[in-house]
C-alpha cells in the first residue's frame, strides 16, 4: 500500500469499518469455527490467532474482499484484533480504489 | 567438571562478567547481572521456606526475568516448573496440583490467570507467591509476599547448594492420554550430559549468538539456555508473536546476526512456504538445528539451496530422554524430496534400539519399536510410579545392571548403513507444529460436553507446515444441533489453542471395527478424502 494513502487518511472511522468487521467475525465463525467475542478482543493474547489461523484468514480475506497482501508489508500489530484487520482491509481497498500502484 | 546447571552462568560471570548472557526485546542481561540477581532470588526463596527438592512454578512468560527465576530456583536447590501461561486454568490446575509447589513466581501478565487458579483453591496456605515485577502483582484472590524490589535486601554473593547432578532441575509437563498432563523430571546431570556433547560437537564458542526460539516449557529451550551459557555465548530470546509472520522471524535472524538457529521444523517449513529466506541470507549463521518432529525433506532442500554456508543438523529425542538422543548432520543436499531425513545415530553415552515385541533387535530395514537408553533418561514421571514403570523398563539385556530403557512409542527402522529412521507412532500421540499432543487428552475434554453422544479425534498429515491436522468426528446426542463453532468454544476452556481440532465432521454414528471400537483408520481416510470439510 502507498504510504500516502495510509498517512493521509489516518484511522478510518468506525462507521466505515462496521460492514468489514461484521464480515470478518462471520468469517472467523463460519470458516474457522472461532468465536471472536468482540471487535477489539486481543486475538493474540487470547490465543485465538496463531500462524495456522492467520494463514487461513489471509486466504479467506483475499477471496472475500478482493484484496491481496504482500507478506513483507504485514505487521504483527495488524493482527491484534478483528478491528485492526478491518482497518488494513479498508486501507488496502482505498489504495486499490484510487488506483495507487502496489509496491514491488 | 560441571555438576549443576547454574554453574555454567556462574563460571561465565567470573570469567567475563560484562558479556551478554541473554537479550530480549532490546533489553539484555550480562552474566554478572544474571549471577547476582539469581543469587539474591535464591536467598529470598530460602527465606520464603524453600527446601531442597521443592518446586517453584514459574508463571512468567519468556523474558529475561524467566531466565533469572530459573537460575534462582536452581540455586535454592529447587526444581523449576515452567508454566504455559497461555493454557486455560482448568488444565493448569492439574499441573499445579501435581507439581505441589512451595513457591509460585508470577509476572504481571499472568495475574488474571493466577486469580482464576486461586478461585479454584489450587494454592494451599503454605504456598508463597512472589512477584517477578518490581512491585507486588496482586490479584483479587492472592497477595504477593515478595516483589523484585525485595530481592535487593539479599546478598548478591555466591551461595552454596546441596544438590547433586542426579537431582531434578526442572519438571516439564507434556500432554497425557488420560487427560492429565504428565510431569517429566529432568535432572541436572542429563541436561549437562547433552550440553557437554553438543558444545563440543557443534563447536559452540563465546562469540556465538544463539536463538532462543521454543517456549520455555519445551525441553528444547533448555539446550538453548544451558548450551549457550556453557560456552559463554549470547542467547537471543525470540518474542513468540514473531511466529505469526515468517518474514519477522527472518528479520530477527538478520538483525541479531545469529550464528545458531534451533527450532521445530514447522517454523522452517512456514518460512519456506512464504519464501522469506533469500539466497545467501543470514551471512553470520553457521548452524541450523531442528528437533521435535520430522522435517519435510522439501523444506530441508529449500533451506540448503539458499544457505550453502550453513551446517544442517537433525536432532531427535523425547523429553523423557532429555533434549535429544540422536543426531544426523546432513552433509549433502537430498537428491529426492521423498527421501526421509534420518534421525541418525545415538549421541555418545546414549543408545537407540529398534526392537520387536519380544525385545529382540529387528533386522535392518524392518520396522520396530524405538527404545532409548543411556545418560539422558529421566528418572521418570513426577509422582507417578505406574506411568514410570510402564514407560521406563529394566534393560532386558542385563537386568542386574540397574540400567533402564525408555519405550518412546515411536516406530523406527535401521538402514543397512546403521542410520535410524523415524517412521511413525505406535499410539495416538501426534506432533502438530512441534507440539506433542495426546489425542486422548482432547477426547477427554470433549467427553465433558453434555450434548455429545460420541466422538473421536484423529491426526491427519497435511503436507502443510502444521504437520498433522487435528480432526474431530462427533455424534450429537439425540440429534441436538451441535455446530463445530460451539464445540470448539466449549473445549477451549479446557485445552490450549494448539490442541484444538482444526477440522470437524458430524456423523450419525462413528465407524466401528469388528471389535466394536472406533475405526480410526477409516476415520483418517474419511478426513483425508474430505479436505474442505469445516
Amino acid at each position: 500500500m502507498s504510504p500516502d494513502a495510509v498517512s493521509g487518511r489516518g484511522r478510518p472511522p468506525m462507521a466505515d469499518l462496521r460492514p468489514i468487521v461484521e464480515r470478518l467475525r462471520a468469517l472467523f465463525a463460519d470458516e474457522l469455527n472461532i468465536v471472536v467475542p468482540a471487535d477489539d478482543t486481543d486475538l493474540q493474547r487470547t490465543g485465538l490467532l496463531d500462524s495456522l489461523v492467520l494463514v487461513e484468514v489471509l486466504v479467506h480475506v483475499e477471496q472475500l474482499f478482493g484484496v491481496t497482501f504482500d507478506l513483507e508489508e504485514l505487521e504483527i500489530e495488524t493482527f491484534r484484533s478483528v478491528r485492526s484487520i478491518a482497518e488494513l482491509i479498508a486501507m488496502r481497498r482505498d489504495a486499490i480504489g484510487e488506483g495507487l500502484p502496489s509496491p514491488p | 567438571m560441571t555438576t549443576l546447571l547454574q554453574e555454567y552462568a556462574a563460571a561465565q560471570a567470573e570469567r567475563r562478567d560484562d558479556a551478554t548472557a541473554v537479550t530480549m526485546r532490546g533489553h539484555r542481561l550480562t552474566y554478572r547481572q544474571l549471577e547476582e540477581s539469581s543469587n539474591r532470588l535464591a536467598r529470598l526463596l530460602r527465606a520464603a521456606g524453600c527446601r531442597r527438592g521443592d518446586r517453584v512454578c514459574l508463571f512468567v512468560p519468556k523474558s529475561l526475568a524467566a531466565i533469572e527465576c530459573m537460575h534462582g530456583a536452581l540455586k535454592a536447590d529447587c526444581m523449576y516448573v515452567p508454566i504455559d501461561v497461555a493454557s486455560p486454568a482448568p488444565r493448569l490446575e492439574k499441573i499445579v496440583r501435581a507439581a505441589d509447589p512451595r513457591v509460585v513466581i508470577v509476572a504481571a501478565t499472568a495475574a488474571a490467570l493466577l486469580d482464576e487458579l486461586a478461585a479454584r483453591d489450587v494454592f494451599g496456605p503454605s504456598v508463597r507467591i512472589i512477584s517477578a515485577e518490581e512491585h507486588p502483582v496482586d490479584g483479587e484472590r492472592f497477595r504477593c509476599g515478595f516483589a523484585r524490589r525485595d530481592w535487593s535486601g539479599f546478598s548478591p554473593e555466591p551461595l552454596s547448594w546441596a544438590n547433586a547432578s542426579s537431582d531434578g532441575a526442572h519438571i516439564l509437563f507434556t500432554s497425557g492420554s488420560t487427560g492429565a498432563p504428565k510431569g517429566v523430571v529432568v535432572t541436572h546431570g542429563s541436561v549437562i550430559h547433552f550440553v557437554e556433547w553438543a558444545r563440543r560437537y557443534f563447536g559452540i564458542a563465546e562469540s556465538d549468538r544463539d536463538s532462543g526460539h521454543p517456549p520455555l516449557y519445551f525441553d528444547l529451550s533448555t539446550f538453548d539456555i544451558f548450551g549457550t551459557f556453557s560456552a559463554g555465548a549470547a542467547l537471543h530470546l525470540v518474542p513468540p508473536e514473531l511466529n505469526l509472520l515468517p518474514h519477522k522471524l527472518a528479520a530477527f535472524i538478520r538483525e541479531h546476526e545469529l550464528t545458531q538457529w534451533f527450532s521445530v521444523p514447522s517454523i522452517l517449513t512456514y518460512m519456506a512456504k512464504y519464501e522469506v529466506v533469500r539466497a545467501g541470507d543470514f551471512p553470520t549463521l553457521r548452524r541450523l538445528l531442528w528437533c521435535g518432529e520430522a522435517i519435510p525433506t522439501r523444506t530441508l532442500v529449500h533451506w540448503m539451496e539458499r544457505l550453502p554456508h550453513v551446517t544442517f543438523t537433525n536432532l531427535y529425542g523425547p523429553t523423557e530422554a532429555t533434549i535429544a538422543s540422536s543426531y544426523f548432520t546432513v552433509r549433502e543436499r537430498p537428491s529426492c524430496e521423498l527421501e526421509p531425513v534420518p534421525i541418525g545415530t545415538a549421541c555418545p553415552g546414549e543408545e537407540l534400539l529398534v526392537l520387536d515385541d519380544a525385545m529382540r533387535d529387528v533386522p535392518p530395514g524392518e520396522i520396530g519399536d524405538l527404545y532409548i537408553g543411556g545418560a539422558g533418561l529421566s528418572p521418570g514421571y513426577w509422582r507417578d510410579e505406574e506411568k514410570t514403570a510402564a514407560a521406563f523398563l529394566p534393560d532386558h539385556r542385563n537386568p542386574a545392571s540397574g540400567g533402564r530403557l525408555y519405550r518412546s512409542g515411536d516406530l523406527a527402522k535401521v538402514s543397512p548403513e546403521g542410520l535410524t529412521y523415524f517412521v511413525g507412532r505406535a499410539d495416538t500421540q501426534i506432533k502438530s507444529r512441534g507440539y506433542r499432543i495426546e489425542l486422548g487428552e482432547i477426547e477427554v475434554a470433549l467427553s465433558s460436553v453434555p450434548d455429545l453422544a460420541e466422538c473421536a479425534v484423529v491426526g491427519v498429515p497435511t503436507g502443510g507446515f502444521e504437520g498433522t491436522a487435528i480432526c474431530c468426528a462427533y455424534v450429537p446426542r439425540d440429534s441436538v444441533p451441535l455446530e463445530p463453532v460451539g464445540l470448539r468454544q466449549e473445549i477451549a476452556k479446557a485445552l490450549p489453542a494448539y490442541m484444538l481440532p482444526s477440522r470437524w465432521m458430524v456423523f450419525e454414528s462413528l465407524p466401528k471395527n469388528a471389535n466394536g471400537k472406533v475405526d480410526r483408520g477409516k476415520l483418517r481416510q474419511i478426513f483425508e478424502g474430505a479436505r474442505d470439510v469445516a
